[in-house]
């Protein structure tokens, strides 16, 4: 079993190939702003790296949200694309979740940078399940659960939200993929990013 | 031997893709629009039109590659729209484009949207070179010469609104449905040029303008709200298309015949107007030149007319590899592809 691993949910891009729990290659580059320049050269990088080709696939494992707009449908459309092309399932990994499963932890909080002091945010317990849903909300939320819930608080970057520290934290490729290869995978033409957040003109309309 | 070009086109509020052949060919087209969801914010609104985009790209793939029994790997190139449009829209066709390319190991080939509505007319009848091309859009008014297959000299181009902005800002003082342009051309037919309203950049030069009508018509509209008097909206249509489309036929009747072409071209979405059409059509009969106009179903955005390009473009050696990034603007004239040519 071969799997890919695209995340382009933050300035990072990320591909991995992952047979069974050994990882093939593996490219991690912070390009802000450049996704959608070199997502695809980079996968072709990590193919041939892995001395693979697209047949080789198996299962399409692709970070779809939340994050940057724009990022995140990079990846995604790259997912989707090729999942019809070599007539795989794509499964759906959170941007948020995957930070927790990296690291070892009782509660966990991960925060992501929304613009405008707003920040999405997943809590999980030790066994990397929900306590709340995952939302997009301010700080005050977050100092109600860090209140509450005592958590870690992770992030893709060091963050200092008033008084409070959040560590960096890096992705660990292996934990992710193993944790979800037995999720529900989807058929492409079902995957969409998932935003947690309307356009503005929606937002504007309500 | 044929070449097949699978074209892709995501530049605004259309999801499209097409097969095309040899450049002049049509295999299969899906378009799917998105008009219905952006009607009610009054335009584009251009989140949301990333959102639906991503949404459809792959179930317009699989229909056309279904209605086409065209199996992927009997395609030759790709073409898709580099730009210039709404870069979120845009990136979805791009990438999408780049990822059939990395797997099929296909050619991808860039082509610029203007280059496409210019070459929906090839699809109609090879074009003719030397040429005249009409580029009338919600974006662009420009004239433009072509003296063989895509090689673009812009003789005269827009100062500031482009002509299809002007009909839609027009139809929204008046009051009418979101996208306006085409209803100012249809009740345009029943009305009577009565207004006071000036020719837009009737002047010596190739270039236009059309902020200057369109604010006369909003003074025109607000002063007579302000006398109480009745606003005759049919008559308002029929005297600023009169106005308009007087100065940009008489601007097209001198480029083609200081240019001495042999083939006058009509091509973006205002191409579907009819009274232009007949303008212009009049003025090629006249001047015993070919006259091109796309029927009315490629005016609008299509991956037809880039399958089309396409083609051209690969000929002359126009291609790009997997770092090709999606631009808001660019010009056609001196875009980084075109130059690549030149030196």
């Amino acid at each position: 079993m071969i799997s890919l691993f695209i995340d382009t949910s933050s300035s990072d891009v990320s591909i991995a190939i992952v047979k069974d729990n050994q990882i093939l290659s593996n490219i991690n580059k912070n390009i802000p702003n450049e996704h959608s320049i070199y997502t695809t050269s980079f996968l072709d990088n990590a193919l041939n790296e892995a001395k693979i080709t697209p047949n080789d696939i198996n299962k399409i494992m692709v970070v779809n949200g939340p994050g940057s707009f724009t990022g995140v449908r990079i990846g995604v459309t790259i997912a989707k694309v090729f999942a019809y092309l070599k007539k795989i399932d794509i499964i759906c990994i959170s941007s948020l979740k995957m930070r927790a499963i990296s690291i070892k932890h009782d509660n966990c909080l991960v925060l992501l940078d929304a613009k405008h002091d707003n920040y999405y945010i997943g809590l999980y317990d030790k066994d990397n399940n929900e306590i709340i849903k995952e939302q997009f909300n301010n700080k005050t939320k977050i100092i109600e659960l860090i209140k509450k819930y005592n958590p870690i608080c992770i992030s893709n970057k060091n963050l200092l939200i008033d008084e409070i520290k959040v560590q960096k934290s890096n992705l660990d490729i292996k934990k992710i993929v193993s944790y979800y290869i037995n999720s529900k995978p989807l058929n492409c033409h079902l995957v969409v990013p998932n935003y947690l957040k309307l356009p503005q003109a929606l937002e504007q309309q309500k | 031997m044929d070449t097949y070009c699978l074209a892709i086109e995501t530049s605004c509020d259309e999801t499209s893709m097409s097969i095309i052949k040899n450049g002049i060919e049509e295999i299969e087209t899906v378009v799917l629009t998105q008009i219905d969801i952006h009607k009610k914010f009054g335009g584009v609104v251009p989140e949301i039109a990333s959102r639906s985009h991503i949404e459809y790209i792959t179930i317009v793939l699989d229909e056309l590659l279904t209605k086409s029994k065209i199996n992927i790997e009997n395609i030759d190139i790709i073409g898709v729209t580099y730009g210039p449009g709404l870069i979120g829209s845009l990136l979805i066709g791009l990438q999408c484009a780049k990822t059939i390319s990395l797997i099929t190991k296909k050619t991808l080939i860039p082509v610029h949207h203007i280059a496409g509505h210019i070459y929906a007319n090839n699809l109609e009848k090879r074009l003719q070179f030397p040429l005249i091309a009409l580029v009338v859009s919600g974006g662009h008014t420009e004239l433009v010469y072509m003296d063989e297959d895509y090689s673009f000299k812009r003789i005269g181009n827009t100062l500031d609104d482009a002509v299809g902005e002007a009909y839609d800002k027009v139809a929204k003082i008046l009051g009418l449905e979101y996208p306006g342009g085409p209803k100012v051309d249809k009740l345009a037919k029943s009305g009577k040029d009565t207004y006071n309203l000036p020719y837009p950049l009737d002047d010596d030069s190739y270039n236009f303008s059309f902020s200057g009508i369109k604010s006369a018509v909003v003074n025109l509209v607000h002063n007579e709200k302000q006398r109480g008097n009745n606003i005759r909206v049919e008559d308002i249509c029929t005297t600023f298309q009169n106005r308009v489309l007087t100065v940009i036929t008489k601007k097209t009747m001198r480029a083609i015949k200081e240019y001495k072409v042999k083939n006058l071209v009509l091509a973006g979405g205002v191409a579907a107007n009819e009274a232009l059409r007949k303008s212009l059509e009049k003025l090629c009969q006249q001047n015993s030149i070919d006259f091109s106009v796309p029927r009315i179903k490629y005016c609008t955005d299509n991956a037809a007319m880039i399958g089309s390009a396409a083609y051209y473009a690969y000929k002359k050696g126009i291609i790009a590899d997997l770092e090709l990034n999606a631009v808001a603007t660019d010009s056609l004239y001196d875009s980084k592809f075109s130059k690549k040519i030149n030196t």
